[in-house]
């Protein structure tokens, strides 16, 4: 089987009749990026490791729950967020971004970036960090209130009023 | 999204670095959810060693053995991993068996309360107590030799010792069982000293079966010690006609007597352990 | 010969009436000896011996310099030795990995993550990593002896004692095997008995030949055959001198024994020595294999 050339559906159907190899082809694929989205969430690469290991873990043992509808990359983030939370969960610590000051963005980002990101990335890029966070966790990582809570380490209530701040920003600089 | 954008190689090389800006970094993300083209040029530009160690802990886990209910129960307990390996593949130690046990003594003693103040309380106690203190004898059959364990032959052959083995099993076997028939003894009419009468007696034949396990196999010595017992029991019931005479004063005692002698046998006689194959 | 690592003098067993060994002796170097004989031989008791499992009731062993009937010598030996027996027992339910690290454990590796890697290391070996959590019982016959391999290649042993390792095994399976045992022997000493012939004449520089719990022969393969030199013709039919004659493929018949004069002599092989030396017996437990 060139396992290359099967889609990851193909890929995770095979992984759950046991086949290790299919599980060495999504990791291949699918744990760089992995590694890099949870270290943005997660300051300490000890645990981000140990994150990325319990979610291809998680991924052998569940492949057959795996809806061939589904996405898989989405999928995998999705166990591997949850793996991420109820880690932090169990810790005191609360992670903190490392860049949590803003990036400046250089006049050359502009132009390679290229015209997409537009109005809604710069009025994102006006919003505090604390407020990019709340709106990364719960908008683009699709966590629920409380997950995003334990995930930046802060009172449930702080990350709705923060949500809600946000989206008032956001509205305010769009319109 | 459209399809037909995909990330500039420099953005993708500042992401691996973790220097691109957040803005531009969240909208990478919700792109490589959908583009496998993407994702594999990223793929190249990440820390291929950390990926490989991660790689081996998750072969690690994976091939890690799974440890049962009652391996994992020991681990809590605090023994030793590799300990607790040896044991899970003791037959006397799977959860059938002890469910078995705990079944065959519980019924015994609620046998025992159901029946008191009739003519078959003492009967029915004799028998909890003769069982309780054979059941560790049985488990320790089961635990160790040729005929029992299929890899007798590789583990007289390995470094490790065979008395080590045996005892390591045995202990856990007799402590099994102990705390089995303890249980079950709660159910028993009467209080104090009679929920007990077991303990010495089945230390004692358990230890005599060790003993006896120098000269022959586990097997044979536990089945020679066991008939040993329920003959001695029956006999000295039916001749004195007080069936609980073998644990009284006198039957403690001898067994207390018993543990002694056996384990100067074991002691002096460990070397016997090793090297009985069958002909 | 260089030094022997393996030294059998005189060796007696019995096992009530019967005589498994009588007057066993030989010396093995480094490298792979087979011994080969048909069943009944002595060849089981003989490995028992080398893999300190079975005590002689007379004679001398000594493996690798060190006597098994010492205490702190057997551990030695122990602890540079891997055995596969010729029945090798598994845990029923336990997976190939579980196995292997349940041996592992036997032979003191008590530290979880080496231990595993090791175990991951012989597995690869005998080609097994793919069937690594298999359970054995899903295992076919061949696959079953490769786990009894691999555990007996746990620690690189210095000393490989295997008991019949190709019985029951196919012609491709043997092969694979044959390899896997020559690219480990190195300057390790392997042990092993079998009776194929193929088998001595393909990997062992030395071959020990047992018969009735003695030594026949021991030299090497080409001696063996050498042993059957100008004592082997074709014939159109079964030669009334031949001591042992079968019809080859091709219908003529091959004969072994004293040959007449003008018999069509052929260049003997290593099966044509064992036969010869062996006799009839080769063949009436042979049917048994």
């Amino acid at each position: 089987m060139t396992v290359r050339a099967d889609g990851d559906d193909a890929l995770v159907a095979a992984v759950a009749t046991g086949d290790r190899e299919a599980l060495a082809e999504l990791y291949r694929r699918h744990a760089p990026w992995l590694v890099l989205r949870l270290s943005r969430r997660c300051a300490d690469p000890g645990t981000v490791e140990e994150v990325v290991q319990d979610t291809f873990v998680a991924v052998w043992k569940g492949a057959g729950r795996f809806r061939a509808d589904g996405e898989v990359p989405a999928w995998i983030w999705g166990i591997g967020v949850r793996r991420l939370i109820s880690r932090l969960r169990s810790r005191p610590m609360a992670p903190t971004d490392a860049r949590a000051e803003e990036v400046m963005v250089s006049a050359e980002d502009e132009v390679l970036v290229g015209v997409e990101h537009g109005d809604l990335g710069q009025a994102l890029g006006r919003l505090s960090p604390e407020l990019r966070a709340v709106v990364q966790a719960t908008v683009l990582d699709g966590l629920t209130t409380r997950e995003a809570a334990t995930l930046l380490g802060i009172p449930q209530g702080t990350v709705k009023t923060r949500s809600a701040r946000a989206r008032r920003e956001l509205r305010e600089a769009l319109a | 999204m459209s399809t037909g954008w995909h990330a500039d190689p420099v953005v993708l090389s500042r992401y691996a670095a973790e220097e691109l800006d957040d803005v531009r970094a969240s909208s990478l993300e919700a792109h490589l959810l959908t583009c496998d083209r993407c994702r594999d040029a990223l793929a190249p530009l990440t820390d291929a060693p950390k990926l490989g160690a991660i790689w081996h802990a998750i072969e690690t886990a994976l091939d890690a053995p799974q440890p049962g209910i009652v391996e994992r129960a020991m681990q809590r307990l605090g023994v030793p991993e590799h300990v607790c390996r040896l044991l899970s593949a003791t037959p006397s130690l799977r959860v059938s068996w002890l469910l078995a046990e705990a079944f065959a003594l519980g019924m015994a003693a609620i046998a025992a309360n159901q029946a008191t103040g009739t003519g078959l309380a003492g009967a029915t106690l004799f028998l909890f107590l003769v069982t309780a203190a054979l059941a560790p004898v049985a488990g320790v059959a089961a635990a160790f030799g040729p005929g029992v364990d299929p890899t007798y032959e590789v583990g007289l052959a390995a470094p490790m010792r065979s008395d080590r083995l045996l005892f390591i099993r045995a202990s856990a076997v007799l402590g099994a069982s102990l705390a089995i028939a303890g249980v079950a003894a709660l159910a028993l009419p009467g209080t104090g000293w009679t929920l007990a009468l077991w303990l010495l007696p089945a230390l004692g034949l358990t230890l005599a079966t060790l003993a006896v396990a120098t000269w022959v196999r586990p097997v044979w010595a536990a089945l020679g010690v066991g008939v040993g017992w329920v003959v001695l029991a029956a006999a000295t019931a039916v001749a004195i006609t007080e069936p609980l005479i073998v644990f009284h004063v006198w039957g403690q005692l001898l067994s207390l007597g018993l543990i002694v002698a056996s384990a100067a046998v074991i002691a002096h006689r460990r070397a016997a352990y090793e090297g009985r194959i069958p002909a | 010969m260089t030094v022997p690592t393996i030294e059998i003098a005189d060796v007696h067993k019995h096992f009530g009436r019967t005589t498994a060994l009588a007057g066993l002796t030989f010396d093995a170097p480094a490298g792979i000896t087979g011994l080969l004989g048909p069943n009944g031989a002595g060849k089981t008791t003989l490995l028992r011996m080398a893999a300190t499992v079975l005590a002689p009731d007379a004679g001398r062993i000594r493996m690798l310099g060190w006597d098994p009937s010492v205490a702190d010598e057997r551990l030695a030996i122990r602890r540079r030795l891997g055995y596969m027996p010729q029945e090798p027992g598994f845990h029923r339910n336990f997976t190939a990995f579980e196995f292997v690290d349940y041996v592992a454990i036997l032979k003191e590796m008590t530290d979880r993550a080496s231990r595993h890697d090791e175990v991951r290391r012989v597995l690869d070996l005998v080609g097994l990593e793919k069937v690594r959590d298999r359970r054995i019982k899903a295992l076919s016959g061949g696959m079953r002896r490769r786990v009894a391999l691999a555990q007996a290649l746990l620690g690189d042993p210095d000393l490989l004692v295997l008991d019949e390792p190709t019985a029951g095994l196919d012609p491709e399976q043997r092969l694979r095997f044959r390899e896997i045992v020559s690219e480990r022997a190195g300057d390790r000493t392997v042990l092993l008995s079998t009776h194929q012939t193929e088998d001595v004449a393909a990997l062992c520089p030395r071959v020990v030949v047992m018969l009735d719990g003695a030594a026949l022969f021991d030299g090497t393969p080409q001696e063996l055959s050498g042993v059957a030199r100008g004592r082997v013709w074709l014939a159109p039919e079964r030669s009334p001198a031949a001591r042992l004659s079968w019809r080859g493929p091709d219908g003529a018949h091959r004969n072994i024994g004293d040959a007449p004069d003008g018999a069509d002599l052929v260049e003997p092989t290593v099966e044509d020595g064992y036969l010869l030396l062996v006799g009839e017996r080769a063949f009436t437990e042979d049917e048994a294999a």
